[in-house]
């Protein structure tokens, strides 16, 4: 098993996970945080403290579930940060700029597409983010987040709203 | 829950991931696999080493508190030291001292350089 070599200190293994997870932790981040290089910086600290906890990690359990946890608990931290820095910047229902129904009509569906997603709360991006965009299954999404498996799904009906509404208002 | 965004759906299924940054692996893994260890975790790789560093440490420090505080202890540890030492101060165990760091540097210099593994180099 991979993860059990990476425990054992096997750096190629570690490697291979990195390789593996780059991306999707990337995307996650990059959700979630809205902003390239925070999302860099996160992804960055979801490994290095994934790495350094290695020997907490419990044999059997998912390696993208405990991957994905340490990365969305980062940028909570970092948006706590934020939002305690910037006092409120960041609303419930952000501004993404040009609307997404004006993104639309330059006939861009996944442009527009992203663009509402960016416009959802943090919360509901989230779960669209692991459940849509990377296949998570509600449990993992549920464990990952630390909420009950009902509220996933409630995240997710009350973001699919939304982005309805979004992409379809002029 | 009644569900009826089968558009919304099969769109967000379809949307593809962004690639991450070019170099972001690659500083994962200088941040990870690849760091440099610190000295003292390279030098003690177990940690009895670093908790028997730890308690010789304490020891000495104790016996410096004493010796400056207490003149009574400084002089009592003095002829304490010297009749541990006198026995050492003889050529016959010096020798057999010498000949056993001899050995022990031998094995640590051999075991040093034939178990280390070869050093990769990072793929970006």
């Amino acid at each position: 098993m991979l993860v059990a070599a990476a425990i054992a200190g096997r750096a190629d293994a570690f490697g291979t996970l990195v390789e593996r997870y780059e991306r999707a932790v990337y995307h996650l981040c990059l959700r979630t945080m809205r902003d390239a290089e925070e999302a860099k910086d996160c992804t960055q600290e979801a490994f290095f403290k994934a790495f350094r906890s290695l020997a907490t990690f419990k044999i059997g359990a998912k390696f993208s579930t405990w991957i994905f946890s340490i990365a969305y608990h980062a940028c909570c931290d970092r948006l706590g940060t934020r939002k305690r820095y910037s006092d409120g910047e960041i609303p419930e229902w952000a501004d993404p700029g040009p609307g997404p129904a004006q993104v639309a009509e330059r006939n861009d569906e996944a442009t527009a597409l992203r663009a509402a997603i960016a416009g959802l709360p943090e919360k509901y991006r989230t779960v669209v983010t692991l459940y849509h965009l990377q296949g998570r299954r509600y449990e993992e999404i549920a464990e990952v987040l630390d909420v009950p498996m009902g509220t996933v799904k409630t995240h997710l009906f009350r973001a699919k709203e939304l982005l309805r509404k979004a992409l379809t208002t002029p | 829950m009644n569900d009826d965004f089968d558009d919304l759906d099969r769109a967000l299924f379809a949307l593809p991931l962004e690639a991450p940054p070019p170099g972001l692996r690659a500083s994962i893994l200088n941040a990870t696999v690849y760091a440099p260890e610190p000295r003292i975790a390279a030098a003690l790789a177990r940690p009895w080493e670093l908790w028997a560093c730890g308690a010789a440490l304490a020891v000495a420090a104790w016996l410096v508190a004493s010796i400056v505080t207490q003149r009574a202890f400084a002089s009592a540890f003095t002829a304490d030291v010297l009749a541990t030492v006198r026995p050492f101060a003889e050529p016959m165990t010096l020798s057999w001292i010498a000949v056993g760091f001899v050995l022990a540097a031998t094995i640590w210099y051999l075991g040093d350089t034939t178990l280390r593994l070869p050093t990769r180099s990072v793929r970006s």
